[in-house]
């Protein structure tokens, strides 16, 4: 069972050009951190892999008030960046709970959107920070909103014939946090991942993005959590609300990591943890 | 493994029934469908898997045994690939419900080679989610045509 | 399947291997270029024990195509130790017990100099954390944080292997951590 062909594209057009010639069969990756754990214990056997490591999709730029981030830009280099910026701080919480230093070398934030549950700690950032996916195929380009991205376990909107190119993270003055609890401090996988962006005005809460990762079949956005806060002030009763509105809007799953049992109640801790630490 | 659920298709019973003993029309819904043959009961076709990590193709043989037109059939057969083997049998039943279709489906199927190293609750997740966006495709397809005038 | 020649820079040399397509840096190194410092655990990047630098960054082997290294540079524990004895971090090591089995130690004495290339005086905190991703069944880490806090105060802990100065990549700066244990 030998792969016959690595295929390294140096230009998007190239690795657009080679997906469509390979199609189906082709195991396209980037970092190499999902797919080469399950190569290496021969559970993935593709005939022919393409890495885009040289595809040129490593970018990492601000412009017009966004934080353009290609692809295959390894979280390492995100992370240096998003402490350099200073206003992305969710962003940076996000990545260094995710793998570990080495792993973050490799690993990639165009990656960490195909990571299955409890996976994805970046994504569950990425949704809170509203941020899109630029997805590129023979056809052109297309821009998709994050949410719209994840379509359902293991599926996304990527169309057989598209690659992700680029991650785009707008960049404003929100209040922000970031926790994800784990069964260790450092290297592991989630219970439950819980990012929360919103805006405050005159005490008001508005436009609350509620995200959360591992208890679902995909990183979501608790939109009924959300509704809880608008309007309101941050206080006991309101942050209870949308904490165990959070919770109701779950759906976990048992798996070696934790229960859905447990899942479930600690959404319903960590939001409320969240929450009070931005009120 | 096992999957059940029950799923509602916004068609009339019959035509459900009539798509699910139509290859042209289960090569259209089901995900990753390449290539479907019906011959008497037989079914032959190939599938191919899409995941991050993993890709596969596999080669489809089932049979639809104990059909009752048009509210019940079970599919038995195996899908065979160079990342395993994947055995088993689902139970359908349709109800009608005011115009609009209830599936209730029960399949269990024993997997083999290298995919039966991945945990099983992986397995069943995938099972569910293909199945349900298979139904949800024959949904769409169905109501497409019959928004077309006859 | 047609293999080919990759030629990468392993420590001060250039190698060039004949391989099979997707053949992982961890399997070209142990296994066809002898570098049996390099260790084989989980082959999934969980462990560390694989951990090697690549143009300085530290890197998990087992995932990474070799193909991936052309052109680049590659060390190891072994082309990183100085040709008349041991680094201060490898002393260190002997000095604190900071190994039983050995299993680990090369990916923690690879991941301890390029913290210490980057960071000369670490938090006992911030060490724990660079050495998050390397597992150690048998010293129960403590012995390890002391030999790497102390290597960082002995004199002559320049990291050889020292990168152009562009921060830490993959390690966080803040020792607040992000993730919180289950108690």
């Amino acid at each position: 069972m030998t792969v016959l062909e690595y295929l390294q594209p140096e230009s998007l057009d190239e690795a657009i050009a080679l997906l469509g010639r390979h199609g189906a069969d082709l195991l396209v990756m980037a970092g190499g951190t999902v797919a080469m754990p399950l190569v290496n214990e021969g559970i993935s056997l593709p005939e022919r892999v393409m890495g885009l490591r040289r595809a040129g999709l490593d970018h990492i730029a601000r412009r017009d008030g966004e934080l353009r981030i290609g692809a295959t830009a390894t979280l390492g280099r995100v992370l240096e960046a998003a402490i350099d910026a200073s206003d992305v701080p969710l962003l940076a919480d996000a990545i260094r709970s995710t793998g570990s230093w080495a792993v973050r070398n490799l690993g990639t934030i165009g990656g960490n959107l195909f990571t299955p549950p409890p996976g994805g700690d970046v994504a569950v950032a990425l949704l809170a920070l509203g941020a899109r996916v630029r997805l590129a195929g023979p056809g052109g380009e297309r821009d998709i909103a994050l949410e719209d991205f994840f379509t359902g376990y293991l599926a996304t909107a990527l169309a057989p014939d598209e690659l992700v190119a680029e991650v785009i993270v707008p960049l404003n003055a929100r209040r922000a946090a970031f926790r994800k609890l784990g069964r260790k401090a450092a290297n592991t996988p989630a219970v439950v991942t819980v990012a929360i962006t919103l805006r405050q005005d005159d005490g008001r809460t508005h436009d609350a993005r509620i995200a959360l990762g591992a208890v679902g079949p995909h990183p979501f956005r608790a939109t009924a959590a959300e509704a809880a806060l608008e309007g309101r002030a941050l206080d006991g009763a309101t942050i209870e609300a949308a904490a165990r509105a959070a919770a109701e809007a779950s759906r976990p799953v048992d798996d070696p990591i934790a229960s859905a049992w447990y899942r479930r109640r600690m959404v319903e801790v960590i939001v409320r943890r969240v929450l009070e630490s931005l009120a | 493994m096992r999957v059940t659920g029950r799923t509602t298709i916004e068609a009339p019973q019959a035509a459900v029934f009539e798509a699910i003993c139509d290859p042209a029309a289960l090569l259209e819904v089901i995900p990753g469908c390449q290539g479907l043959e019906r011959d008497g009961e037989d079914y032959h076709g190939r599938i191919a898997l899409r995941l991050p990590a993993i890709v596969g193709t596999f080669d489809v043989h089932v049979r639809l045994v104990d059909a009752v037109t048009p509210s019940a059939g079970t599919l038995r057969g195996r899908l065979e690939g160079r990342i395993g083997t994947i055995d088993g049998s689902a139970t359908f039943r349709l109800n009608d419900d005011d115009g609009v279709t209830v599936i209730d489906y029960d399949g269990s199927a024993l997997v083999s080679g290298p995919l039966a190293r991945l945990d099983s609750r992986l397995l069943e997740g995938l099972a569910e989610s293909l199945i349900s966006e298979g139904l949800s495709r024959l949904g769409r397809r169905l109501a497409a045509q019959a928004a077309v005038p006859a | 399947m047609t293999k080919r020649v990759v030629s990468f820079r392993l420590g001060d040399h250039e190698v060039d291997v004949l391989v099979s397509p997707l053949t992982t840096l961890q399997t070209v190194l142990r296994y066809q270029l002898g570098e049996t410092s390099v260790k084989e655990g989980c082959r999934q990047g969980g462990c560390g024990s694989c951990t090697v630098l690549v143009d300085g960054e530290p890197t998990p082997s087992c995932l990474l195509p070799v193909e991936d290294v052309a052109g680049h540079r590659v060390e190891t524990v072994a082309t990183m130790t100085p040709g008349d004895g041991l680094d201060p971090v490898q002393q260190a090591f002997i000095d604190h017990l900071g190994f039983q089995c050995g299993y680990c130690t090369p990916g923690m004495v690879v991941i301890a100099r390029a913290l210490l290339a980057r960071e000369p005086a670490p938090t006992r905190e911030r060490i724990a954390e660079a050495i998050s991703g390397n597992v150690c069944r048998c010293t129960g880490y403590e012995p390890i944080l002391d030999a790497i806090e102390a290597a960082a105060a002995s004199p002559g802990t320049a990291g050889a292997s020292a990168p152009a100065v562009r921060g830490s990549a993959g390690l966080a700066h803040e020792a607040a951590g992000a993730a919180e244990a289950t108690r």
